[in-house]
């Protein structure tokens, strides 16, 4: 190509990001460079300041610029119900829902053996550590209803099986505002085996 | 459900083709090698996105072109309309439903059913167990809600645990991806079982339509040595996958994959003596076929309320004059749009609407008997040729 040095730099570098091609790395690399709105400073220092200042929480993974997160210090928050998730993205919709006044335990992925994840790549020997350290008398597992994060689940449980711990899984069901004709057989099968008295 | 336009390019030997078929009974006759068989694949690639023969959708577009279009109205009994577009070009697939382009297959399928009965059939009896699993996949695909995912995962759970098996896992780990395939196989397991069932119960009354013998026949779900072929509820179905994949673990260890699922089943069909493959003669074995087409045609429609588009390609090849013109009655019989392919035109009919295939061109040909139902069009003529 055509483009100068510094630009094709800067090109290179976006494309490594996800969701981001050649098109759009050339597009966001030409609004970088001419945008008024864009102080290329302050992104440069933003960018390079985040993996310096940035680190997972020692006690449950998730991101934080302190010793340990603000969700692990909280005194409010009932640090005998633990919360497991896959991702950092996870504890933050968790989080938004507002419905939960636990802390949580990030794994920081689910098995999937095709791409080399075992349980040792996962925060799962921090996990019963913590569980057996600190008391924790329910384990929530809210990995994915991905067949990855169904494996983890179970590997988890069975792992917590003899720890003196009420291990539940996040129900799955008919998603709010839906047609039961619509849902699939095994949706179904499972609201209805999850099914409370109303 | 019914197709009411279907327009072809550049498929197989079909270069440019505008079809409105009748919504009942139509027959494509014509000499070999003119482009009969191509019509009902192009029918089946607008339902599925792909043939029903053994080609790689590549093969399909013609020789000298670069894409491939089938694209159609199709109404179903509820009567909403559906316009369905399938291309294959450069090696890639784009299905289009309503205007929307690149839709998932598993939202693309069940917009038109189609059930297929060609001479590659036979391989259903002769061949491996692996078209066999297909064949009651592909129906359950089409009439049970979430199927399909159910499959998806369950190869993706399987691909998982064997890597763990070859990459010598801990037990621990391999025993979780165990218990998810357990669920999600048991699922599948209980699926197809009720589905044999459900075929087996229709076969008698379809073999009675198509021929006078009588021909004792029944079909089997064999899953491994320790089911006997009885109906499982699903928590049943669970706990014999759960046995099997306990006896079976250290075999497992030793040859690195799994050895208990659905995904090493197979389907027996069996005649009075024994397995069809070996004790059914050659006619047998095509009445059985044509039979399972005609079952399986029925449970799509008990199951989905809606008559599936029936598909028959070249019965004369297949039959003698006699047992295909009894299949032709039989089908005329049944309410549904129907295409059959043939090199001489069927006797005639008051239902049939004839057509004539030459060198991938179409011609709608007047019938002796016109036909007198309203909701049929007119024979008029289609494709390029029209003079």
């Amino acid at each position: 190509m055509l483009l100068p040095a510094a630009l094709e730099r800067l090109v290179r570098e976006l494309k490594k990001l996800p969701g981001i091609g050649e098109k759009s790395a050339a597009r966001l690399a030409l609004h970088i460079l001419t945008s008024k709105r864009v102080d290329p400073v302050a992104l440069a220092s933003a960018i390079a300041e985040l993996r310096q200042q940035v680190h997972p929480c020692p006690i449950c993974g998730f991101y934080t610029d302190q010793p340990e997160c603000p969700i692990c210090r909280d005194p409010n928050r009932a640090g005998r119900v633990l919360c497991v998730v896959e991702q950092p993205r996870d504890l933050i919709a968790l989080e938004r829902s507002g419905g939960f006044r636990g802390r949580y335990h990030v794994l920081g992925g689910a098995l999937s053996p095709l791409d080399g994840v075992g349980p040792d790549a996962l925060r799962i020997k921090a996990l019963v550590a913590r569980v057996v350290a600190t008391g924790v008398t329910e384990t929530i597992l809210a990995t994915g209803t991905g067949v990855g994060g169904e494996a983890t689940a179970v590997y988890v449980a069975r792992l917590l099986k003899d720890k003196n711990v009420r291990v539940t899984r996040l129900a799955h069901g008919v998603p709010l505002g839906s047609e039961l004709e619509y849902v699939d057989a095994a949706t179904l099968e499972r609201a209805l085996s999850g099914r409370r008295e109303f | 459900m019914v197709v009411e336009t279907l327009s072809v390019r550049d498929f197989r030997n079909l270069r440019s083709l505008d079809f409105e078929p009748s919504l009942q009974f139509n027959a494509v006759y014509g000499a070999n090698g003119q482009g009969k068989t191509s019509l009902l694949e192009a029918i089946h690639f607008a339902a599925e996105g792909r043939s029903f023969r053994a080609t790689p959708s590549a093969g399909l577009v013609r020789t000298g072109a670069k894409l491939l279009v089938v694209e159609g109205r199709v109404r179903s009994a509820l009567g909403p309309l559906d316009y369905l577009r399938a291309t294959f070009s450069a090696g890639k697939r784009n299905l289009e439903l309503n205007e929307r382009t690149n839709v998932p297959i598993d939202e693309y399928l069940g917009h038109i059913r189609v059930v297929v009965h060609s001479p590659e059939d036979a391989q259903l009896i002769l061949g491996p167990p692996e078209l066999r699993r297909r064949f009651l996949n592909r129906v359950l695909v089409l009439t049970e809600p979430g199927f399909y995912r159910t499959l998806v995962r369950y190869v993706r759970a399987l691909k998982n645990r064997n890597r763990c098996l070859q990459t010598r896992s801990s037990r621990a780990e391999i025993e979780s991806w165990s218990e998810v395939l357990i669920r999600l196989g048991s699922q599948i397991l209980a699926s197809r079982i009720a589905l044999v069932a459900r075929l087996t119960a229709e076969l008698i009354p379809s073999i009675a339509r198509i021929t006078k013998e009588a021909l004792p026949l029944t079909i089997r779900y064999h899953a491994g040595s320790d089911y006997d072929g009885e109906q499982l509820t699903p928590d049943e179905a669970e706990s014999l996958l759960r046995r099997q994949s306990e006896r079976r673990y250290a075999r497992e260890v030793r040859l690195e994959r799994t050895l208990f699922g659905p995904h090493l089943d197979d389907v027996h069909f069996l005649v009075e003596s024994g397995p069809a493959r070996r004790n059914a003669s050659q006619g047998e074995r095509r009445s059985l076929l044509i039979a399972l087409r005609l079952a399986e045609r029925a449970v799509i429609a008990t199951r989905t309320d809606d008559e599936p588009v029936f598909l028959l390609d070249d019965l004369s090849s297949e039959l003698d004059a006699s047992r295909a013109r009894r299949v032709i009655d039989a089908v005329t019989d049944l309410s549904g749009q129907t295409f059959v392919t043939g090199t001489e035109p069927p006797r005639s009919h008051a239902q049939v609407h004839l057509f004539q295939m030459r060198g991938g061109e179409l011609t709608a040909v007047a019938s002796p008997t016109p036909p007198t139902s309203a909701s049929t069009p007119s024979p008029s003529t289609f494709g390029r040729s029209s003079s």
